[in-house]
C-alpha cells in the first residue's frame, strides 16, 4: 500500500491549484497509484483562525475518509489552539497535526509551542513541522515570512523542540537536505522523528539523498510524500522508483506507506 | 528521445561521468553541456569525450572587450558547440550581452540564460545577484534580437506565471523546464500560454524533477515530443544538422 505523508485539499490563496477538491485528489492519486493520503487544509495556511480550515476539511472529506485521512493545522499562539487541537483529535478524527511556523509566524520555541506539542504527545498523534509551503522564492509579496523565518534559526529551534519533546514523534516535512542535515547533527541520539522526501530540495538522481537518509537515520524513519496537490507526484514517486540499486523490498515497503500507517494507526 | 537543454559540467570529470550515466540509465538521450564560466575546456573534452550524447555550450562572462563574443566564435567556429549558457554577471538588457545576441544570430545558435521572475520580492536576493535577470529582462533582448533563439532558463523557478506571462509575446523565447520548481500545473500554462514549440526539457542537473514534470505534465503526446527534443533539435540544427 502506497501512503502519501503530504497531501493537501482546499484553496490556496495565492494561485489556481488543480485537484484540490477531494474527487480531483482521488484521480491524481489512481494517477500514480496512491492508496491514501494524509490530508491538511490549505485554507488554514493563510486563515487567521486556522480551525475554520480544519473544519472545512472535514466537512469535505465526508465519503471520502478511507483514502484521505486529515491532519489538523494547528497555530499554537493563536486563542484556543489546544481546545482545538483536542476538538479536531477527538470530534473530527483527525489523525496528525500540522505546524506552519513560518507562516503563522512563531518560534517552535515559544512556550504556546510546548503546550501543543506536549498535547499532541498525549493525544498519540504526531506532529508534522512544514519548514514551507511554496518555495520562498515565489511567495506572494504580500506574504513576509516573519522573524521566525532563518533557515539556521529555524532548523536550530526543529532540533530543540525534537530535544526537549522525547514523547512526541515529529514528521519533518518539506525540509531540503541542508535543512535535515542540520537538524540531523544536531539531534544525535535522538529517534523521535521521521522525514519526508517531496521536499524539492531533497533530490533524487544523481544526488541520491534518499539512499543518504536511509544510511543516516533508517528506512523506518523515511515516509513517502509528494506534496499534492501543489506538486506533481511524479517527481517524487521517481526519487524512489529510479533508486540504483533498488530499495530492498522491506524498506521500500516502510518507506511507501508502512510507516504512515503505523505512524497514523490506519488500518492496512 | 530526451534532449537536455540545460546540463551543467563541472570541473570534476568524475561528477560529470556520473551524471551522463544517470542521465542515459533514465532515458535522456542527449544533453546541452557547459563549464562554468570561461572554463570552456571541460565542455570541449567532455564533447570530444561523448561526440553522440554531448552537445556543447559555450559559457562566457560577458565583458565591454570583446573576448567573450571572440571566445563565443571561437567555440561554435573551431570546437563544434552549439549554443552560448549566460549566467548573472550581466542583465539580459546589458549592451555586453547585446553583443553576444548579435553574435549569436550570426553563428545560428540559440542563447540559454540564467532566469529567475524576481519581482522584487527578494531583496537579499537582489542583493547578491544585481545582475540577476528576470523575465522582463529576457523580454527586452528578444524584443532587441527578434532572430536570436532565447532560452529562458528554469521558467518554473519562481514565480512561473509571472516569468511565462512576461515571455508570452515573444515567439523567440523558448522556456525551459529545468530546475527545482515542481508545481502542478506549470508545464500545462506554458503550453497553453506560449504553445508547444516553445518549451524545451531541462534539468539543471536535477534529472528526476524534470522527468517527472514532463511524465506527469497532462499535455497530448505530440507536445510531449515537442518539448522532449524536437523543440531543440530545431533550435540547434539552425547551423546544420547535429
Amino acid at each position: 500500500m502506497i501512503v502519501d505523508y503530504v497531501a493537501s485539499l482546499g484553496h490556496f490563496a495565492f494561485r489556481r491549484v488543480p485537484f484540490s477538491d477531494p474527487s480531483g485528489l482521488l484521480r491524481l492519486m489512481d494517477r500514480v497509484g496512491i492508496d491514501k493520503a494524509l490530508v491538511s487544509s490549505l485554507e488554514a495556511v493563510m486563515f487567521r483562525n486556522v480551525q475554520s480550515g480544519n473544519e472545512i476539511l472535514s466537512e469535505n472529506l465526508k465519503g471520502y475518509r478511507q483514502r484521505l485521512i486529515p491532519a489538523a493545522v494547528v497555530n499554537p499562539v493563536y486563542p484556543g489552539s489546544l481546545e482545538d487541537l483536542e476538538y479536531c483529535v477527538s470530534s473530527l478524527d483527525m489523525k496528525a497535526v500540522k505546524l506552519y511556523p513560518t507562516h503563522h509566524d512563531y518560534s517552535l520555541a515559544d512556550k504556546d509551542v510546548h503546550r501543543i506539542l506536549e498535547g499532541a504527545s498525549e493525544r498519540g498523534v504526531p506532529v508534522s513541522i512544514a519548514l514551507r509551503v511554496e518555495d520562498e522564492r515565489q511567495r506572494h509579496p504580500l506574504t513576509k515570512l516573519g522573524e521566525a523565518w532563518s533557515g539556521v534559526l529555524l532548523t536550530d529551534h526543529v532540533a530543540e523542540a525534537i530535544k526537549n519533546h522525547p514523547n512526541t514523534t515529529f514528521a519533518l516535512e518539506r525540509f531540503s537536505w541542508a535543512e535535515f542535515n542540520r537538524v540531523f547533527d544536531a539531534t544525535q541520539g535522538c529517534d523521535n522523528y521521521l522525514v519526508e522526501i517531496s521536499g524539492r530540495f531533497m533530490h533524487g538522481s544523481p544526488h541520491d539523498h534518499v539512499r543518504q537518509l536511509i544510511e543516516k537515520i533508517g528506512a523506518t524513519r523515511v515516509l513517502f510524500g509528494t506534496d499534492i496537490p501543489l506538486q506533481y507526484p511524479e517527481p517524487a514517486l521517481l526519487k524512489i522508483e529510479t533508486m540504483e540499486p533498488p530499495l530492498a523490498r522491506e524498506e521500500r515497503a516502510l518507506i511507501m506507506g508502512g510507516n504512515a500507517v503505523s505512524l497514523l494507526h490506519l488500518s492496512k | 528521445m530526451i534532449i537536455d537543454a540545460h546540463a551543467h559540467l563541472m570541473e570534476d570529470t568524475n561528477t560529470n561521468e556520473h551524471f551522463l550515466r544517470e542521465c542515459k540509465r533514465l532515458g535522456i538521450d542527449m544533453i546541452c553541456g557547459f563549464g562554468p564560466p570561461d572554463s570552456n575546456e571541460v565542455t570541449r573534452a567532455f564533447m570530444e569525450k561523448h561526440p553522440k550524447s554531448v552537445i556543447g555550450f559555450c559559457s562566457v562572462i560577458p565583458d565591454d572587450e570583446g573576448r567573450a563574443v571572440d571566445e563565443f566564435a571561437s567555440c561554435v567556429q573551431d570546437h563544434g558547440m552549439r549554443g552560448l549558457k549566460l549566467l548573472l554577471h550581466r542583465k539580459a538588457t546589458d549592451p555586453a550581452v547585446f553583443r553576444l545576441a548579435e553574435k549569436s544570430v550570426q553563428l545560428g545558435v540559440p542563447i540559454l540564460i540564467h532566469t529567475f521572475m524576481r519581482r522584487g520580492i527578494m531583496p537579499e536576493r537582489d542583493a547578491r545577484f544585481p545582475n540577476e535577470s528576470d523575465a522582463t529582462d529576457i523580454a527586452e533582448l528578444a524584443r532587441n534580437y527578434p532572430d536570436a533563439m532565447i532560452i529562458m532558463a528554469h521558467f518554473s523557478v519562481g514565480d512561473w506565471e509571472y516569468g511565462i506571462k512576461a515571455v508570452k509575446g515573444f515567439d523567440n523565447v523558448y522556456l525551459d523546464m529545468s530546475g527545482t520548481g515542481v508545481d502542478l500545473g506549470s508545464v500545462e500554462m506554458a503550453v497553453k500560454q506560449v504553445g508547444g514549440r516553445r518549451v524545451v526539457f531541462g534539468t539543471d542537473n536535477l534529472i528526476l524533477a524534470a522527468l517527472g514534470k514532463l511524465s506527469g505534465a497532462m499535455i497530448d503526446e505530440e507536445t510531449r515530443e515537442l518539448i522532449s527534443s524536437a523543440n531543440m533539435l530545431r533550435l540547434l540544427s539552425r547551423r546544420g544538422r547535429l
